[in-house]
């Protein structure tokens, strides 16, 4: 998972304008990325087009284009964007560590040890100035976990707890209660009254 | 004529009776706030409240269908309006304008415009229908394979004017989009490219993961950065209903894309989608004050929202003439109408003429309905925005999480969502527009698709390919907009070379 | 003002109140995995066998839509679901039937993983020409591509669906080396053949019904051993001398551990539902024509059919692994 703070370190002074240049970076990335990805495919077979033309077409224009801007960006100045090596370090230590809770337990704990590291650690990551991007991320991580296992209510209950969380103006009690508000609202609106295929509370209790 | 009065006298006397009023207020609203909830776009909508006119006479059943048609549909555009998110293609160009005015607090008069324009498009392009629906039908056929990829060209050359800042980082993000459609099987051959074997990519990613992604978590997550802005916008609403001005300023944008959206409705081929973005092109290029399009300006909201309506309804056409859907929305509405024991198609105007025109007529009725309860709602709506953030932004997400987890029961998908959110979120910040992102994305496999079928079909002889007449045309016009909107860029760049 | 919208409000929520009081928060429900997208005829059916199933159970039903794969990914949901009777597939044929020859790496054996359940509804094929191609027959169309190899293109509503196959299968009857363009649905291809952008479409005969009634189109031949009850008055391929037939369905099945006493429970609701006349009719309309059958009798089918389609999916060259 990707922060959206990884910096380039040293960001400012031998770049014109790094708002520019580290947008296009990682779409010439991106390009790179696709060219790879697609070697594989055949091309023009015959005179019929193949499924890698297009694709590959398109990456090469997309990875011109990103070297133009980067280019253009590297001489002509614009503003800057703060970057902060100390929250890519942060971000990067906590991707790692729930990668590896992730191989050997599984996506639930690994959801549990997000949320748990996210709250202990909330002073710090407000300091670093993602908490934001943290606890966001980690509430959508742990619905998409929860949703199957813990049926739909509980699973937005920890969507709402968790990205409350992620504001300034984070009130716990208040959060709770808009929780379990949404929650039981959304299991009857969306299980009862629409009828989606959702479990409503876990599986595991529902009697057959 | 005298004729064609007669029969849509014919059809409003099936459609208008007190019970089938009834049962399309209910259709419209339930539509509206089912569709209204971000995540949740006009299919999944439709999809989900199919099943309250089980049980109901074919015609009462096609009303109220008409009713959430159009009540989803309005939604899409009302969450664009209010919390930046799209919830299909034709509102992704509602959000540039829509929700600036909604930050500047005119939230009201832009959903207001939207519904009145919507309702104005959808007079006259019923009208149309009943009047040219065969003459029409004419052109459509006119577009092959190698017209519908010149004519996505041409639409891909236009998106780059959504953009407000330099020309090449708009490029840039129209390829993004291309580039990150591609990911799919392959509709030729269905090999998987870029799919890694994954179920839920062979598909391509879908349109609610990107939008949710890229508008709806990336917004919020821009918001949360630099909180103390909003709190100040949101709290000074001016007016529900649009003032005189706007009024006056909003009309000829509504005439025009009306015309515009009735147009390209017709093209069954993904016409429709470009109507919506082809007005706001039109409206920017043509406008004294272009600087103001993207700030807030009520003609990019009132285009778009005529040319979107007049274009879903015109895209009825193929369907009443040639029984043939033109989108994903509509044969959705075919496959509800046979469940009533309807199958739409040319045999329908003359076995069944109530139902045909009572069709036509209820197309009305629903865009009538339409403006009875999104006027009374403008009010609902902007209160909305006042409450708190910190309580509205995680209800978006559950809505947006939900809508999701709907389409495919998917927690992949979800994280596909938070991915994008992810990446939307460092295009802000890095000053990247998502909106030609968007519409890359969704033209780039049209344009593909339509490329290659029509070279399979013309055997690899590009030449003659690209030599039909109207193809050649699409492709002339696409290359002069192109250098119409590269040469001030360059010129301008020169100039502040020199400067320097 | 906001009376009116607090009684608007409750009576939308009133008209969906009754269809879905049944269904219940706290019990487990029956699921109809389709493996396709909400909203096109496959699912209307899925749908339609939920409302029987309910009926027949008093349990409540829902159908799970799981896309993916051309199919394989909701197919790879019910395999690897409990088998305890909560878990069913509605899938049309090709998943099931023609996948093992297609995808190499297959993540499902369709006959091993899988128990039959019952056969829906069937279907034919049909091949149309557009109003550019002067011919009213199915001989004098071969003639003409004869005299005319750069027509000999064909349409279908997607890569690797059985009318894409039966089209190769028809090329190779009539010795013509058909190119295959593959479209999104058979409405697009349609709108092609109608405009004259394509000569010839091969897909469901329901779906070229309406615009051949009309003229704009015409169909030369169906694909069933007899002829099509939706258009009488058009042979068949057998009766105009070429050997190939094809039919499609879609039919119900359940993980290959599901007790046999529940499976033949929903067997005879499945299979009595379809039977009943009003019933039929509507699928008629969808042009489905309904059939129900035992367990035993769908698994016949199945493993006839997949001996059938082999050869044409062979000769199509369609192979995504490559």
């Amino acid at each position: 998972m990707n922060s959206p703070d990884t910096p380039p370190a040293n960001a400012r002074g031998w770049i014109a304008n790094p708002r520019d240049f580290f947008g296009a970076l990682v779409l010439l990335l991106l390009a790179l990325f696709v060219l790879w990805a697609t070697l594989d495919l055949p091309g023009q077979e015959g005179f019929q087009l193949g499924a890698g033309s297009i694709p590959r077409l398109f990456a090469l224009l997309l990875g011109a284009n990103a070297l133009l801007v980067m280019a253009s960006a590297a001489f002509t100045p614009g503003p800057s964007v703060r970057y902060s090596m100390p929250a890519a370090l942060a971000v990067a230590a906590y991707c790692s560590t729930a990668l590896a809770v992730y191989r050997f337990a599984g996506p639930q704990l690994t959801a549990i040890y997000l949320i748990v590291v996210a709250f202990l650690f909330l002073k710090k990551f407000d300091e670093l100035g993602i908490r934001a991007p943290v606890f966001i991320a980690v509430a959508i991580f742990a619905f998409g976990v929860f949703v199957k296992p813990l049926g739909l209510a509980i699973a937005v209950f920890t969507l709402v707890v968790i990205s409350a969380a992620a504001s300034r103006e984070f009130r716990l009690v208040e959060s709770l209660i808009w929780g379990l508000v949404l929650g039981i609202f959304s299991a009857l609106f969306f299980i009862l009254l629409l009828n989606l295929p959702f479990a409503a509370i876990p599986p595991v209790l529902l009697s057959q | 004529m005298t004729d064609i009065f007669a029969n849509l006298w014919l059809g409003m006397s099936v459609a208008i009776t007190p019970t089938n009023i009834a049962l399309c207020l209910v259709g419209a609203l339930a539509g509206t706030l089912v569709g209204v909830l971000p995540g949740i776009g006009p299919l999944a909508t439709i999809a989900m409240l199919l099943p309250i006119t089980f049980g109901l006479s074919p015609v009462g059943a096609l009303i109220m269908l008409a009713g959430v048609f159009y009540g989803a549909m309005y939604g899409g555009s009302t969450t664009a309006i209010l919390v930046n998110i799209p919830g299909e293609a034709a509102s992704v160009v509602t959000t540039l304008d829509g929700f600036q005015m909604a930050l500047q607090g005119r939230a009201g008069p832009a959903l207001a415009i939207s519904a009145i324009g919507s309702f104005f498009a959808g007079c006259v392009a019923t009208v149309l229908i009943a009047v040219l629906a065969a003459p029409l039908t004419k052109v459509a056929l006119l577009f092959g394979a190698a017209e519908y990829f010149s004519l996505m060209v041409l639409g891909l050359v236009l998106a780059i004017a959504l953009a407000n800042g330099p020309i090449a980082k708009a490029v840039l993000m129209i390829l993004t989009g291309i580039v990150l459609s591609m990911v799919s099987d392959d509709v030729q051959t269905g090999q998987g490219r870029m799919t890694f074997d994954q179920y839920e990519l062979s598909d391509g990613f879908g349109f609610i993961i990107v939008a949710m992604g890229v508008f709806g978590v990336a917004e919020i997550l821009g918001n949360l950065m630099k909180t103390s802005e909003r709190e100040l916008v949101t709290q000074r609403v001016t007016g529900l209903m649009p003032t005189k001005k706007d009024l006056a300023d909003a009309f000829p944008a509504v005439l025009r894309g009306t015309l515009l959206g009735s147009f390209l409705g017709i093209l069954p081929g993904g016409g429709a989608i470009l109507s919506s973005f082809a007005s706001y092109t039109l409206e920017k290029k043509i406008s004294k004050t272009p600087e103001r399009f993207g700030k807030g300006a009520i003609e990019g909201v009132a285009g778009p929202e005529s040319a979107n309506n007049a274009a879903s309804q015109t895209s009825f056409i193929p369907l009443l003439t040639l029984g043939i859907p033109a989108n994903a929305v509509m044969a959705l509405m075919i496959g509800a109408m046979t469940l009533h024991g309807i199958s739409p198609g040319p045999q329908v105007a003359v076995k069944q003429p109530e139902l045909f025109w009572g069709l036509i007529a209820s197309m009305w009725v629903g865009n009538a309905m339409l403006l009875v309860i999104n006027l009374p709602l403008v009010g609902l709506w902007v209160r909305l925005l006042r409450v708190p953030y910190r309580l509205l932004y995680p209800m978006i997400l559950v809505f947006c999480c939900i809508g999701v987890y709907s389409l495919n029961t998917s927690s992949f998908e979800i994280m596909l969502a938070l991915a994008f959110g992810l990446f939307g979120y460092w295009l802000n910040k890095h000053d990247y527009e998502v909106a030609p992102l968007l519409l890359g994305f969704i033209l780039g496999p049209l344009m593909e698709e339509n490329l290659r079928k029509a070279v399979a079909i013309g055997r690899g002889e590009y030449l003659e390919i690209l030599s039909r007449p109207l193809t050649a045309m699409l492709l002339a016009s696409a290359i002069i907009v192109l250098l119409m909107a590269l040469l001030p860029s360059v010129r301008k760049k020169r100039e502040t070379i020199f400067v320097e | 003002m906001k009376r009116l919208f607090a009684c608007g409000v409750a009576l939308a929520f009133a008209a969906l109140a009754p269809f879905t009081a049944q269904a219940q928060l706290l019990q487990q429900p029956v699921r109809i995995v389709f493996p396709f997208a909400a909203g096109g005829g496959g699912d209307a059916l899925a749908r339609i066998l939920a409302e029987e199933l309910h009926k027949g159970l008093n349990r409540n039903v829902v159908v799970e839509n799981k896309t993916g794969g051309a199919g394989q990914n909701g197919v790879l949901e019910v395999v690897n679901s409990n088998p305890d009777g909560n878990s069913l597939l509605l899938t049309p044929i090709a998943p099931v039937v023609v996948y093992q020859n297609v995808y190499k790496n297959l993540k499902y054996d369709p006959f091993k993983d899988l128990k039959p359940v019952a056969l829906v509804a069937d279907f034919e094929f049909a091949i149309a020409v557009g109003p550019n191609v002067p011919v009213k027959t199915l001989p004098e169309l071969v003639t003409w591509l004869k005299a005319n190899p750069k027509q000999a293109t064909f349409g279908s509503p997607g890569a690797g669906a059985l009318p894409h196959f039966f089209g190769v299968l028809f090329g190779k009857a009539v010795g013509i080396d058909m190119v295959h363009v593959g479209y999104r649905g058979s409405s697009a291809a349609l709108t092609d053949l109608i405009g004259g952008q394509i000569p010839i479409v091969v897909t469901t005969t329901t779906d070229l019904l309406a615009t051949h009634q009309d003229g704009k189109i015409r169909i030369l031949a169906t694909s069933d051993s007899k002829r099509s009850p939706l258009v009488p008055e058009v042979p068949t391929f057998k009766e105009l001398g070429y050997n190939i037939e094809g039919t499609a369905w879609y039919a119900v099945f359940a993980p290959a551990k599901t007790p046999d006493d529940v499976i033949n429970k929903y067997s005879k609701i499945i299979s009595d539902a379809v039977q009943r006349p009003e019933m039929k009719a509507r699928l008629l309309k969808m042009g489905l024509y309904a059939k129900g059958s035992t367990p035993a009798e769908l698994g016949k089918l199945q493993k006839e059919h997949a001996d059938r389609w082999a050869p044409a999916v062979k000769a199509s060259g369609f192979n995504p692994a490559k």
